[in-house]
């Protein structure tokens, strides 16, 4: 069985775990002793960032080394991050926007080897104090969990599921950064849900009231407006500092409460301990730093660190952590940005631009908005290859191809952002951008205008 | 594993060791499945020593450099913050095409010394950006960049300090200030250009350098080049004429309580007289005033003098997403004269055109403008200027 953590609960009930007779090994009541947070596992797989275990041994789903780090609850600023840490909430001294919450891992460097991560404070070899350095660990899990389409809000704290399980009942499930359910019990979550008509008009409203299990919202559509497929803008207002944040959901069938394979569903709550370390794992292969994958070709799976096939037994020996390796793109990304398999000829290339673009244009129009971002991030893989054959045209065609393209490049990455955040009206008018541009391209190589 | 994932971060949807190693062979443009798996942090293939570092010291290095104007060195990795902290700005930034501030639209005239970035370019940064910020390979040793303390231009023909220093008091984040620098020269000179060396390089934002009673000679952001103008086109500076300095100061966060005293340094390269004997002069055209907030959409003005432009220096009151300056004939023959897009006001410069345009006395200059956002990122809400198109004209 696999554990998740839940960002801050988790962090505070791991640092109660490291000062218990229970606590793992050495290490852990090293880290105790100097106040640390204690030491956990976690798979550094993407996607598998959701494991987190009190003792070291191989991911449940991927069966990669564990590797430790020590989480913390912090606040920071939101453009800035790591730059500026506190420890409660406040604003950010560079630019004055409101803190936000994060589940950090804490490590140390040497300047001599900034890239080596160190899970202790303590002395550099030449005689300087050990600099405190803080990561991200969330967001590596954005599944659905009920069958629902999920995003994030412009907060990057709060994330939300949209379903429709039944005829007149949209509910919305609310998790933290690490995709862990939230108690909504007490926190200022207000909404409402607006139904859209095909053309985008609202027709109908409901309020959003809190679930039964306290960690949804509920609301009851009018049964003249609750028919499939159900075109829902869930609208909430997180706090009073956060202004009004639309969700665009469009169900074209009835959400089915299945998580996906091997995932748990709802509240888990702490790293698990077990009565025997976890067997050693053989080392695998050193990894190769640094190795740059092509775009076409996903790169092998991080090998893990050595440290992680320590037993918790043994003394702590300040685990090599960097991974400058890059993770394995998924596939999907990977054919959609390969380059090699396009055309070779500019109006076959302009086809498969013309394609492409309108798959964003259909996911858009089905309401499938958590998905828009991969036929653009294909489009503009077209349009860049596209720009490499303007050498042969006059200057102010050049000059037309180097601005549409740019600006295909930019609307992809706009409708890749605002995916995330389920914001149609955003990918709409990023789309709008991008069919303009695509036009622009077709016409700079036809000569048309 | 390296880097920061970026807020607004990748969906990661299902995707494990056994999908990876199973999948690779999955070409196909995906679309309807629920189970497609996310691009995330850490999946840019470019990363910062091999790739982004090269392209951010020669498109952006002259001022986010440590000691620099801008207050964000993204010329290291992650030294106090560095280029990965910045991560999310450079995206924002980019996206929204506020940086590098050179607005110039490709499929408007062609304007010299481009600083614009190539679209491959642009989508490496941001792919770095978005991807996870990877650091790449740490055998490299990256140059140290330093602040640039030299003239742009090689040492000037004449170098006139500012005559007094002006302090920047604690507390006090931005300042303007004006002074008025004599010259001494006996006889009439010729200037192709002139420049400036800020004294207090971190605070000096920006500087308006003309001769009184006469044309701008520069309008001077950091990092500028020294260009000259084109055909042989010059300023002409009478004997004994003084120079009109205006400098707008702004400190950066770490110096806000630190008092700055800035003593900048204007340079002046002559050249010789023209064939025609004549000067550029400055013109301009204004745009609207007081009709409330919303920006304006369209102004124009008449060319009273006949004569060859050289340059446009637009000066904008909030962001536009176009700018568009046209000559409109008698005929009503339409000649553009300049194409600005995503155009910030913060970062007004004068436009030198490659090709200059002749216009008749009495052409009308059509001025047409779409409104751009005006809160971009760490930008927050735009400075603003009091709307203008100034032109630069060798007169018939």
């Amino acid at each position: 069985m696999r554990y998740r953590f839940a960002g801050l609960a988790v962090v505070a009930l791991a640092l109660m775990f490291s000062a218990s007779p229970r606590g793992a090994g050495q290490a852990t009541r090293t880290a105790a002793a100097q106040k640390l947070p204690p030491l956990s596992y976690v798979c550094i797989m993407p996607g598998d960032e959701d494991v987190l275990e009190d003792k070291p041994g191989s991911c449940p789903k991927c069966k990669m080394d564990l590797v430790p780090v020590r989480l913390d609850a912090k606040w920071w600023c939101p453009v800035h991050q790591a730059l500026e840490v506190h420890d409660g909430p406040g604003k950010c001294r560079r630019d004055g926007r409101d803190l936000v919450q994060v589940t950090v891992s804490e490590f140390w460097t040497c300047g001599d080897s900034a890239d080596k991560k160190l899970l202790e404070p303590g002395k550099c070899a030449d005689g300087a104090a050990r600099k405190i350095n803080y990561e991200l660990r969330a967001h590596g899990d954005h599944n659905p969990r009920h069958g629902g389409q999920f995003f994030m809000a412009t907060d990057a704290w709060h994330h939300v599921e949209g379903t429709y399980p039944e005829n007149g009942l949209v509910r919305v499930f609310f998790y933290d950064n690490f995709t862990k359910p939230l108690a909504l019990k007490g926190k200022a979550i207000s909404g409402s849900v607006a139904i859209r008509d095909a053309q985008d008009k609202e027709i109908a409203s409901a309020p959003l009231a809190i679930g039964k299990n306290g960690s949804t919202m509920e609301a009851k559509i009018p049964p003249a407006n609750a028919a499939l497929p159900l075109r829902a803008t869930v609208k909430l207002k997180f706090s009073d500092t956060i202004p009004q944040q639309p969700f665009d959901f469009q169900f074209n069938e009835y959400s089915k409460d299945v998580a996906p394979s091997g995932a748990a569903v709802g509240p888990t709550a702490t790293p698990r301990t077990t009565s025997a370390p976890a067997p050693p794992r053989p080392a695998a292969a050193p990894a190769t730093a640094a190795a740059k994958p092509s775009a076409e070709t996903p790169a092998p799976a991080p090998a893990p660190a050595p440290a992680a096939t320590q037993q918790a037994t043994a003394p702590p020996q300040p685990p090599d952590l960097y991974a400058g390796e890059i993770a394995p793109m998924p596939p999907a990304l990977a054919a959609v940005l390969n380059e090699d398999v396009l055309p070779k000829g500019v109006p076959e290339l302009v086809a498969e631009l013309n394609t492409r673009a309108s798959e964003v244009d259909r996911l858009v129009k089905e309401g499938n908005l958590s998905e828009v971002w991969l036929p653009a991030m294909g489009t503009k893989t077209v349009a860049l290859v596209l720009e490499q054959h303007a050498n042969s045209l006059p200057a102010a065609r050049r000059a037309q191809v180097s601005s549409a393209v740019k600006r295909v490049v930019t609307s992809a990455w706009e409708i890749d952002g605002y995916g995330d955040l389920g914001n149609r009206t955003k990918i709409v008018e990023a789309y709008q951008r991008m069919a303009t541009a695509v036009a622009d391209l077709k016409a700079a190589y036809e000569g048309s205008r | 594993m390296k880097a920061l994932v970026r807020f607004g971060a990748r969906h990661a949807r299902v995707l494990t060791c056994a999908t990876v190693a199973a999948a690779t062979a999955a070409l196909v443009l995906t679309s309807t499945s629920t189970t497609v798996d996310a691009h995330k942090a850490k999946t840019s293939p470019f990363t910062y020593n091999v790739d982004i570092f090269p392209l951010l010291r020669d498109n952006c290095g002259r001022c986010h450099v440590e000691g620099g104007p801008a207050p964000m060195s993204l010329m290291t990795y992650d030294k106090d913050g560095g280029a990965i902290a910045w991560a999310e700005s450079i995206r924002e930034m980019l996206l929204a095409g506020a940086m590098p501030p050179w607005y110039a639209d490709p499929t408007g005239p062609a304007v010299r010394n481009n600083h614009a970035l190539t679209p491959r370019e642009l989508d490496k940064i941001i792919t770095w950006a978005t991807g996870g910020t990877p650091h790449g390979n740490l055998s490299m040793k990256l140059p140290d960049v330093k602040p640039r303390n030299d003239w742009a231009g090689g040492k000037p023909d004449a170098e006139l300090p500012m005559p007094q220093p002006y302090t920047v008091a604690p507390g006090v984040m931005q300042a303007s200030n004006e002074v008025t620098i004599p010259t001494t020269f006996t006889e009439v000179k010729w200037l192709k250009a002139a420049d400036l060396m800020p004294g207090v390089a971190s605070m000096v934002r920006r500087a308006y350098i003309s001769i009184e009673g006469g044309p701008i000679l520069q309008v001077w952001e950091p990092g500028d080049d020294v260009i000259d103008p084109p055909s042989g086109a010059s300023f002409k500076l009478p004997a004994g004429a003084k120079l009109h300095l205006k400098v707008d100061y702004k400190k950066s966060w770490q110096d806000e309580q630190k008092a700055l005293a800035d003593k900048s340094i204007v340079g002046l390269y002559f050249t010789e007289e023209p064939l025609s004997g004549k000067s550029i002069e400055s013109v301009t055209i204004d745009g609207p005033k007081g009709e409330g907030d919303a920006p304006a959409k369209s102004f124009s003005g008449t060319l009273k003098t006949g004569g060859r432009i050289v340059a446009l220096r637009p000066m904008l009151d909030s962001p536009y997403a176009k700018v568009e300056v046209t000559a409109v004939g008698a005929s009503g023959r339409k000649v553009p004269l300049l194409k600005l897009h995503n155009a910030r006001p913060e970062w007004p410069r004068r436009y030198w055109l490659v090709d200059p345009i002749e216009l008749p006395a009495n052409t009308k200059i059509e001025v047409t403008l779409e409104p751009g956002d005006p809160d971009v990122g760490p930008l927050g809400k735009a400075e603003a200027f009091a709307l203008q198109i100034g032109l630069d004209v060798v007169p018939q």
